[in-house]
C-alpha cells in the first residue's frame, strides 16, 4: 500500500488538543466530547470509530466550528489547523476556512442540499463564495468536480434538481461540493449509512482514491470496523465523548490494548472465524451522558476495572510505537 | 472483579428509561406540566368555565332582573353592583358570569357537534374508500368553498333564531375541518406496517378500529377540538354582536356587546367587560390547545 | 372546479326557495291576492324550481345576475360593483399590511428565537390570533376615537382617515396569523441539514439566510395566502357593521335574512368563485417556487 503522499515528519495538519464540547440541557450537562486530543497529518487518513453517542460526529462539527449553539458549546481546548488555532478566529475568518480549507461530507446527503436549487447552482455557490472566479470558469470548475467523482454526463446533471438524484449519486455530488475549492482537510461524517452496501463500498473507495490524488489529510467518521479497515491510517476509537485508543490501522487490528477495542473485535464476526463460536458482545449499556461522573466511563463494562478506575479519568499513555490508549490497566 | 459489583453509575439513563412504565399519556402529562403557559391558560380557561358553569348559584342576581332605580351604574360605585349596571339597571356581573354559560355552552355543544358530525364521516371516508370516498371528498369541497361564517350565516338563515338553531349552525358548519382530519389519520395508520399485519392476520374490522384506529387518532382529534372551540365562540359573540344569533334577554357577550355599542362614548365599561372576557377566554382555550399538542408530539427533547 | 360551482349554486338555490317565508312575506307585507300574482309573475315565482334554476344560470353565464329585492333601482352586479370596491380595498389594504409586517415579524422573531424580541412577539401574534376582530374594533375605538380623539369613529367617503381605523382592526388578527405562521416555518427550515450544510460550506448566517432559509421558509406561507386574500377580499361583516362601511359583508347578512335571493346567490357563487380560483393559482405559485411538485418537468428519472 502506497502511503507516499504522508507526511509524517512534517507539523500536523490538525492537532486537537484536550478539546471540550459541552451541551447545557434543562436535565443536565452532556458531555459529548470530553478532552479529546489527537494529531493529523497530511496526505493522511483518519478513522473515528465509536458507537452512535460516542462524540464521533460532535468532535467533527466542533472542529467546524458548526456545534449546535443554544445548548451546545466548545468550553475548552485548542484546534490547531496548520499552526492556527481555531477557536480564536473570529466568525467571519472562520467562515472563510470552512469549504475551502476544510470540508464536510455529510450523512444524509439528500436532505443535506437545498431542494429548491439545481445541485451545480449549489456547487457553484461555494466556489463562488470563496474563490473568484468568473462565471465560465466557475462553471467549468464545477463540471470538473462533479466528473472526478465520477457522475457521468456532468452538465446535464448539474442542471437537475437534488430529489433527481439517487441516493449514490447524490452523494458523490456532495463530495465534490465539498472538494470544489480544494480543502486540505476533509471530514466525512458516516458518508455511507444512508446507503447500501454496494454503493459504500464504490464511496469509499472514491473517497479513497481521491484522498491519494490530491494528498488531503482525511478524517472518516464512522460505525463500520470493516471500512476503516480498508481506507483509515491510523483509528482512533472513541467512547462515551472520550478517546480511548490511537493506533495505525494494522496495529489497531492486530494488538489491540484498550479493553473497549478488545470488546469491538471481539464482537465483530470474522470472515476467517470459526462458525461455531459465539460472538461475544459487551456487557451492558452505553451511559447517559448526562452529569458523568469523573472516573473512566468504561468502567462500568470493563473486565478489567479496578478501584482507581471509578475515581480518576485516565489521560492517554503510549504502549508502542504511535500507539496510545487511556487505560489505568495493563493489558 | 465483576462486571456486576458497581453496576452503574449513578444514572445509567439509558437503561433506566427502557425499564420505567411509561405510556402516552404520563409523557405527555408529564410535559405539559413543564409548560408553564399552558398550565396558566388551563387554569384561567377552567376558572372561567367553573364561574360559568356555577353561574346559577354564585351570581347576585338573575340576569335578566331590572332595577329601575339604578341603571348606568358604573363599576365599583354601588357596592351592590360590583360590576355595575345596564341601560336597565340590571347587574352586569350576573349578565357575565350568565352570558359565560351561553358562550360555552355554545362553544363546546358546537365543537361537539362538528366532532359527532365530522369524525364518524371522516372515518367512513377512510376505511371505506371508493364511492363512499369520493361522495364525502365532493361535499368537503363544497363546504370548503365558502368561508366558514359565510355557510353559518346560511344556516341560521334556514333554521331560524334560538339558541338551539344557533348551536346546531355554528357546529353543524364546521364538520369539515374534524372529518378531513379523521380522514387524513385513518389513510395514514391504514398505510402503517403495523396494521397491515394485522390486517394479513385476519384482524376484523372492528378490531382494526378499536386497537389501533382509536388510539392513534385520538391526540390531533382532541387538540383539533380544543383548538376548534374559540372558533365557535368567535362565531356566536360575532352573530350575536349583530343580533343574528342569541335573543334577549339571554345574555351572552357578544349580544352585550352588540346591545351597548352605541353608548360606548359614555359607558365605556359596557363595552370593555364583555369585550375582555371574550378576549381571555379564547385565549384560555387557544394556549390550551397549543400546550396540549406540544406535550403530545413526542419530540427528541431527552 | 366548474362541478363545484354548479353544485353550490343547485344547493344554495334549493334551500332559499325551500325555506319557508319568501321576499314577500304575506305576513310582513299583506298585498291583495291579485298583487301577489302580479309580483308572483314578475319575479317568475310562478314557474316550477327548475325552470327558475336554468333561467337564473343562464342569465347569470351572460353576466345577467338579476335585480336585488332589496334595492331594485339598480342591479346585482351594479351593487356589488360598489360595494365590493369598498370591501376591497380595505380588505386589500390590510393584506398588504398583514404580510409585509407579519413575515417581518415572524422571520425576526424566529431568527432571534428565545430572546426578548421573539418573546414579545410572540405574545402579540398570540394576542391577535385569539382575539375576535370586532373585539380588536371595539377596543380601539374605545381607546383611539373616544378616549384620545385622534380618528373619525366610522362612515366611509368622507376622509381616507376613516379607512385607518377598519384597516387597524382588521389587520391586526391577519398580522398576527401571517407572523406566527412565518416564524414556525422558519424556525423549522433553520433546522434543516441543508442549512447545516450551507454553513458548512463556508456561508455565514446572513448569505444563508438570504439565500436558502427565505425561500424555503416562504412555502407554507404561500399556502396561507390565497385562502387569506379569498376571505379577506370579501370584507369582515363585523368590521363593516361596527364602522359603517358599505361593503359586501353587511350586504350578505341582510340578504340572508331578508331572503333576497338574486344577492344570495350571486354572492354565494362569488365566494366559492374566489376561493376556486385562489387555490388553482396558489397551486401554480406552488410548482413556480418547489420544483419538487413540478410534474415530469425535467424529465430525467432518478439515475444510478
Amino acid at each position: 500500500m502506497a502511503h507516499a503522499l504522508r507526511d509524517r515528519r512534517g507539523p500536523p495538519l490538525l492537532d486537537l488538543i484536550d478539546l471540550k464540547t459541552y451541551f447545557f440541557t434543562r436535565d443536565g450537562v452532556v458531555r459529548a466530547v470530553d478532552g479529546v486530543s489527537f494529531q493529523m497529518h497530511h496526505g493522511e487518513t483518519l478513522g473515528i470509530v465509536g458507537e452512535s453517542g460516542s462524540g464521533k460526529t460532535m468532535t467533527a462539527l466542533s472542529i467546524m466550528r458548526l456545534v449546535p449553539a443554544p445548548p451546545g458549546r466548545i468550553v475548552g481546548g485548542r484546534i490547531m489547523f496548520q499552526g492556527n488555532d481555531l477557536l480564536q478566529l473570529r466568525e467571519a475568518q472562520m467562515c472563510h476556512v470552512r469549504g475551502r480549507d476544510i470540508a464536510l461530507v455529510f450523512q444524509d446527503p439528500m436532505t443535506a442540499f437545498d431542494p429548491l436549487y439545481r445541485i451545480g447552482e449549489q456547487i457553484e455557490e461555494a466556489i463562488e463564495w470563496h474563490l473568484r472566479l468568473d462565471r465560465k470558469a466557475r462553471r467549468a470548475r464545477c463540471i470538473a468536480a462533479l466528473e472526478r467523482v465520477g457522475i457521468p454526463a456532468a452538465p446535464e446533471r448539474a442542471r437537475a434538481y437534488p430529489h433527481e438524484f439517487s441516493g449514490g449519486m447524490i452523494q458523490r455530488a456532495m463530495i465534490a461540493m465539498a472538494l470544489a475549492c480544494e480543502p486540505k482537510l476533509l471530514i466525512a461524517d458516516e458518508p455511507t449509512t444512508a446507503l447500501d452496501v454496494t454503493m459504500e463500498a464504490q464511496i469509499v473507495d472514491l473517497l479513497r482514491d481521491l484522498q491519494r490524488d490530491t494528498g488531503m489529510g482525511l478524517i472518516y467518521v464512522t460505525h463500520n470496523m470493516g471500512v476503516v479497515a480498508r481506507i483509515a491510517h491510523r483509528v482512533a476509537v472513541m467512547y462515551a465523548g472520550t478517546l480511548v485508543e490511537t493506533a495505525p490501522t494494522k496495529t489497531l487490528f492486530g494488538t489491540p490494548k484498550h479493553p473497549y477495542t478488545l470488546g469491538l473485535m471481539r464482537s465483530v464476526p470474522r470472515v476467517d472465524g470459526d462458525l461455531s463460536e459465539r460472538l461475544q458482545a459487551i456487557e451492558g449499556l452505553p451511559p447517559d451522558l448526562i452529569d458523568m461522573p469523573d472516573a473512566c466511563p468504561f468502567a462500568p463494562r470493563c473486565p478489567f476495572v479496578m478501584a482507581r478506575c471509578w475515581d480518576e479519568r485516565p489521560q492517554l499513555r503510549m504502549v508502542g510505537e504511535d500507539h496510545h490508549i487511556a487505560c489505568f490497566a495493563d493489558v | 472483579m465483576t462486571v456486576g459489583s458497581r453496576a452503574s453509575f449513578g444514572r445509567l439513563g439509558a437503561q433506566r428509561r427502557a425499564q420505567r412504565r411509561s405510556s402516552m399519556w404520563l409523557d405527555a402529562f408529564r410535559r405539559l406540566r413543564k409548560n408553564k403557559l399552558a398550565l396558566a391558560a388551563t387554569g384561567l380557561t377552567l376558572g372561567l368555565v367553573l364561574v360559568a358553569v356555577l353561574a346559577p348559584i354564585i351570581a347576585p342576581y338573575p340576569y335578566d332582573q331590572p332595577h329601575f332605580g339604578s341603571s348606568w351604574v358604573f363599576p365599583f360605585r354601588d357596592s351592590r353592583f360590583i360590576l355595575g349596571t345596564d341601560s336597565l339597571g340590571r347587574d352586569m356581573l350576573s349578565r357575565l358570569m350568565y352570558g359565560g354559560q351561553v358562550s360555552l355552552l355554545v362553544g363546546v355543544g358546537a365543537e361537539l357537534i362538528s366532532l359527532v358530525v365530522g369524525v364518524p364521516l371522516g372515518a367512513l371516508a377512510g376505511l371505506r374508500g371508493g364511492t363512499t370516498d369520493y361522495v364525502i371528498c365532493r361535499l368537503i369541497d363544497i363546504f370548503s368553498a365558502l368561508p366558514y361564517i359565510v355557510v353559518v350565516i346560511l344556516m341560521l338563515a334556514l333554521l331560524g333564531p334560538g339558541l338551539g338553531n344557533i348551536f346546531i349552525a355554528i357546529g353543524l358548519a364546521a364538520w369539515v375541518g374534524p372529518c378531513r382530519l379523521i380522514r387524513g389519520q385513518v389513510l395514514s395508520v391504514k398505510e402503517t406496517p403495523y396494521v397491515r399485519a394485522a390486517i394479513s392476520m385476519g384482524a376484523s374490522q372492528r378490531q382494526l378500529i378499536l386497537r389501533h384506529l382509536i388510539p392513534n387518532s385520538i391526540s390531533p382529534v382532541i387538540v383539533a377540538a380544543a383548538l376548534g372551540i374559540p372558533t365557535k365562540i368567535f362565531a356566536e359573540a360575532g352573530l350575536s354582536f349583530l343580533g343574528l344569533g342569541v335573543r334577549p334577554p339571554t345574555p351572552s357577550w357578544g349580544l352585550m356587546l352588540g346591545e351597548s355599542f352605541q353608548f360606548a362614548r359614555g359607558y365605556y365599561y359596557m363595552v370593555l367587560f364583555p369585550a375582555v372576557l371574550v378576549a381571555l377566554t379564547m385565549l384560555g382555550f387557544t394556549l390550551m390547545g397549543d400546550g396540549l399538542r406540544d406535550s403530545l408530539d413526542p419530540r427528541m427533547e431527552d | 372546479m366548474v362541478g363545484v360551482l354548479l353544485a353550490i349554486s343547485v344547493l344554495t338555490f334549493l334551500i332559499m326557495h325551500s325555506i319557508p317565508g319568501g321576499p314577500f312575506d304575506p305576513l310582513k307585507m299583506p298585498v291583495s291576492a291579485t298583487t301577489q300574482k302580479n309580483l308572483d309573475a314578475k319575479y317568475g315565482f310562478d314557474r316550477p324550481l327548475y325552470e327558475q334554476y336554468v333561467r337564473y344560470m343562464w342569465a347569470a353565464v351572460r353576466g345577467d345576475l338579476g335585480v336585488p329585492f332589496q334595492s331594485p333601482g339598480e342591479t346585482v352586479v351594479g351593487l356589488l360593483g360598489r360595494t365590493w370596491k369598498v370591501s376591497a380595498i380595505i380588505g386589500g389594504i390590510s393584506l398588504l399590511i398583514a404580510y409585509s409586517v407579519g413575515m417581518f415579524l415572524g422571520f425576526v422573531s424566529a431568527v432571534r428565537q428565545n430572546t426578548w424580541v421573539d418573546h414579545v412577539a410572540t405574545s402579540f401574534a398570540v394576542l391577535g390570533v385569539v382575539t375576535p376582530s370586532f373585539v380588536v374594533a371595539l377596543l380601539l375605538i374605545l381607546v383611539l376615537s373616544l378616549g384620545l380623539q385622534l380618528v373619525p369613529t366610522g362612515g366611509w367617503g368622507d376622509s381616507w382617515q376613516q379607512a385607518i381605523m377598519p384597516v387597524l382592526a382588521f389587520s391586526f388578527g391577519l398580522i398576527a396569523i401571517v407572523a406566527r405562521f412565518t416564524r414556525s416555518s422558519v424556525i423549522e427550515v433553520l433546522r434543516s441539514d441543508f442549512v447545516r450544510a450551507a454553513r458548512a460550506k463556508g456561508l455565514s448566517q446572513r448569505a444563508v439566510l438570504r439565500r436558502h432559509v427565505l425561500r424555503n421558509a416562504l412555502t407554507p406561507v404561500v399556502t396561507i395566502a390565497g385562502p387569506m386574500f379569498a376571505g379577506v377580499i370579501t370584507g369582515s361583516f363585523f368590521i363593516e357593521s361596527i364602522f359603517r362601511i358599505p361593503g359586501i359583508g353587511q350586504y350578505f347578512t341582510t340578504s340572508a335574512f331578508q331572503r333576497d335571493y338574486p344577492m344570495i346567490m350571486a354572492l354565494t357563487l362569488l365566494y366559492a368563485a374566489l376561493i376556486t380560483v385562489v387555490y388553482f393559482i396558489t397551486d401554480l405559485v406552488y410548482a413556480w417556487i418547489d420544483p419538487r411538485v413540478r410534474v415530469g418537468a425535467s424529465g430525467t428519472a432518478r439515475s444510478q
